[in-house]
């Protein structure tokens, strides 16, 4: 009895897939990236329940300001809040004058003290140099552009301030402190347009102002922990849904390049011949075409449709793998297996497809996934020339694209998105290397 | 050979032909031309100095054709209706737009641009140095720094060397031009200073932007070295070589050496047309003056003419390129037979 059991788990063995799987799993670099790219994907997936409960903004989300807010700046929300009445913006401090009312010029001083309090680190009432410099608020100037005293008096009331200390001496004063009524700009959470918004969603009786009765509390400011552009809106939000388009993009365009390649290459190995000739010397002469100029040209006539990308890109990246898959189903091709299927009278396409590409699915799998690097690295190209997705929609090379236009004064604008598609693309790549060497050990280079 | 060599110059010249049929045809197929951004009274002029009142091909299905509202060139008269399709009649057939395309490159021109007064070609010409210097240069990065990382990496393999070269050139692979020009402006030219950020006045300028497009090439390069370098040194002929008591440095500059290069030789081909495609980007990145800011900007403009006189010169350098390489590949590497 126990010597059959023996016998029994002899013979069992393990399978290619479990083989690969042992492989993968000692390889640490395949292993890691792998669980970065499904923290990537998860994240890009379920964004709105991590910006309900922690980031706390939306793709569309605007804020008033006139240039990008620094990594570690405030915005309200107008989406995800959650309402205070606490400190600050309590009922008594929120109307100031005590009419019983709250009109959207106290809302913006509410706010303009709630921030000040907050770059007021030591509560002395007024600012030093150095918490001038550490507010998130204040923007790193280029060296060519520090205004004079007067100048400055004249525009500060329009733009942020400038982390200069001849800026600060001159909103300062002699004193060497910024008084609350002298930092203009730099406190400036909302503007009186988005205090009005407040105001509307909570204003029943549409008089423009809330009263006491209606007065639920204000919405808490939250950080943009990776900034925000120039039009207020967050960085980091912007940078999940350009993950969302890249990934997606990546993928599908994949799925596409994937069926098309390995129909021709599976065609072609399996009926031989003239028609496997013309198919595979077809690939040779597109090989050598310039296709991104004629998806640039595709994507200017027909539009810069979503769908147009995913297909354009899908369909010029097939030939590698209709060659692979060709010389996977040819060596194949001689087996017994294929014979026994023939023998018992099964169709030519159900040979291909449910007998030869099973069984050529391992290189076919690997170049797959080196392919998702390729074309999202197309996609971002495409997205940085501006030939790309359109707005409102972003990818991660259209935000490479706009960061590139402000990165002397707000390099965090074009550093994040950069370090999202870098990081990406070393993973699928890694992972791609794993995934060759656990599959197909022979074609491993060492 | 020269059978070899002249029937890939007659393939060489039908995949051009396919390559102009198709980007004529598409640019036609756009729901905008380069006439509608004009002022109105100058529209049909525009058309018909531009030949865009005539289809593409003599057959022609459908209405009328008006490229711009208002114009109407084509009289019903010589349309001949069947049904929902009608055909232009026989006597109307010369005149395409593709036959005069045709007949202004067999002329050796390419047009004139739609948009500007200059010619296509006299565009190109003043495009064409900076593209080539800087496919040039990036392509001499990628092999000088390339080459020797994946040698040294294929010769030590598993020790430190080995890991830390391949790490940074996958590292390489990975890290995207239109990320990295713009951190090497960041660094070198705003921070340190050492080069200007945009513009191509002298050597200097063409340092960075080469970098940039050069150095995903030099990973690149160096994997393949590598790849190669692995499979050559087990082979036989290597252990006889060795065996016959040449010193190491014969062994390999002399027999692994060519074997393990012929990855890269037949990456060369590819590797030119992902040249000039990045060109595009990295002339983007650095506004330089070349071809790909021309193509970039004739497209969005729809400067028709310019479009096409891009992707013809593109091809043809690609196609010849590609062609050379085959050819270099089978003197190389004789297994390789002529006739396939």
């Amino acid at each position: 009895m126990a010597e059959s059991n023996t016998h029994a788990e002899l013979e069992k063995g393990s399978s290619l897939w479990a083989d690969a799987f042992q492989r993968l799993r000692k390889n640490k670099a395949a292993l890691i990236s792998g669980a970065i790219l499904i923290l990537i994907t998860l994240t890009a997936l379920f964004y709105e329940v991590v910006a309900q409960y922690g980031t706390g903004f939306v793709m569309e989300e605007q804020h008033t300001w006139v240039v990008p807010k620094p990594p570690g700046a405030r915005s309200v929300p107008s989406h995800f809040f959650e309402l205070s009445q606490a400190g600050l913006l309590a009922w008594e401090h929120v109307d100031a004058n005590e009419d019983g009312f709250v009109e959207p010029n106290e809302i913006v001083a509410a706010y303009r003290d709630l921030e000040f309090e907050t770059i007021d680190t030591d509560k002395s009432g007024a600012l030093s140099y150095e918490e001038y410099v550490d507010a998130p608020l204040s923007l790193t100037s280029p060296n060519r552009f520090i205004p004079d005293c007067a100048r400055w008096a004249m525009i500060k009331r329009s733009m942020a301030p400038i982390e200069d200390s001849s800026v600060f001496e001159c909103d300062a004063g002699a004193d060497q402190l910024m008084q609350p009524a002298e930092t203009g700009k730099l406190v400036e959470l909302v503007s009186s347009g988005e205090a009005q918004e407040m105001i509307n969603r909570v204003d029943k009786d549409s008089d423009g102002l809330i009263s006491k009765a209606e007065y639920v509390g204000l919405p808490e400011p939250r950080t943009h922990i990776l900034g925000s552009d120039k039009l207020g809106r967050d960085l980091l939000t912007r940078t999940v849904y350009g993950a969302r388009i890249s990934l997606a993009v990546g993928l599908l365009a994949t799925l596409v390049s994937f069926l098309i390649g390995v129909t021709w290459g599976a065609t072609a190995g399996f009926l031989r011949g003239k028609v496997h000739n013309v198919m595979m010397r077809l690939v040779d002469i597109l090989y050598g075409l310039p296709f991104m100029f004629l998806v640039i040209l595709l994507m200017v006539v027909f539009g810069q449709k979503i769908y147009l990308l995913f297909l354009a890109l899908g369909a010029i990246q097939w030939l590698t793998m209709a060659r692979i898959v060709r010389g996977q189903v040819i060596s194949l091709k001689n087996q017994e297996f294929v014979e026994a299927a023939e023998t018992i009278g099964v169709s030519n396409s159900g040979i291909i497809f449910r007998h030869l590409i099973p069984n050529a699915l391992g290189p076919i799998i690997v170049y797959a996934t080196l392919t998702v690097p390729a074309v999202m690295l197309e996609e971002a190209f495409l997205s940085f020339l501006g030939l790309g997705v359109q707005a409102p929609q972003t990818s991660w090379g259209a935000l490479i694209s706009e960061g590139r236009q402000l990165m002397e004064t707000s390099p965090w604008l074009i550093i994040w998105p950069s370090v999202a598609l870098a990081v990406t693309l070393l993973c699928l790549n890694f992972l791609g290397d794993g995934l060759r060497d656990a599959l197909d050990p022979q074609l491993r280079k060492d | 050979m020269t059978r070899f060599i002249l029937r890939r110059l007659l393939a060489s010249i039908a995949v051009l032909l396919v390559i102009i049929t198709l980007s004529l045809w598409l640019t036609r197929q756009a729901p905008s031309n380069p006439c509608l951004k004009e002022r109105e009274a100058n529209t049909c002029a525009c058309v018909k100095d531009n030949f865009l009142d005539r289809p593409v091909f003599p057959v022609y299905s459908g209405q009328v054709l008006s490229p711009v509202q208002n114009c109407a060139f084509w009289e019903p008269e010589s349309v001949v209706s069947l049904g929902p399709v009608s055909i232009l009649g026989p006597s109307e057939w010369g005149e395409t737009q593709y036959s005069l395309y045709l007949g202004t490159l067999a002329s050796g021109s390419l047009g004139k641009s739609m948009k500007t007064d200059l010619t296509v070609i006299e565009t190109l010409k003043s495009g064409l140095p900076f593209t080539i210097q800087l496919g040039f240069q990036a392509l001499l990065i990628s092999l000088i720094l390339g080459i020797p990382a994946g040698l040294i990496a294929g010769l030590r393999q598993n020790t430190m060397v080995d890991y830390s070269t391949m790490s940074v050139a996958m590292v390489g692979v990975s890290v995207p031009s239109i990320v990295l020009g713009p951190l090497m402006i960041m660094l070198f030219s705003l921070r340190l200073g050492w080069f200007s950020a945009v513009g191509w006045e002298s050597f200097a300028d063409s340092i960075l932007p080469s970098f940039t497009l050069g150095l995903y090439y030099a990973a690149y390069v160096a994997r393949l070295t590598r790849g190669g370098m692995l499979e050559v040194i087990r082979k036989d002929y290597i252990r006889t070589a060795r065996a016959k008591g040449l010193t190491e440095t014969m062994v390999v500059m002399r027999h692994a050496l060519k074997g393990a290069l012929l990855p890269v030789v037949s990456y060369l081909g590819p590797a030119t047309a992902a040249l000039l495609t990045g060109s595009v980007v990295v002339e983007e990145i650095f506004s330089l003056p070349g071809i790909g800011t021309h193509f970039v900007r004739s497209a969005l403009n729809r400067d028709y003419n310019l479009v096409l006189g891009t992707i013809i010169l593109y091809s043809t350098i690609l196609v010849f390129l590609n062609m050379i390489v085959d050819v270099l590949y089978t003197l190389i590497d004789p297994r390789v037979s002529y006739d396939d």
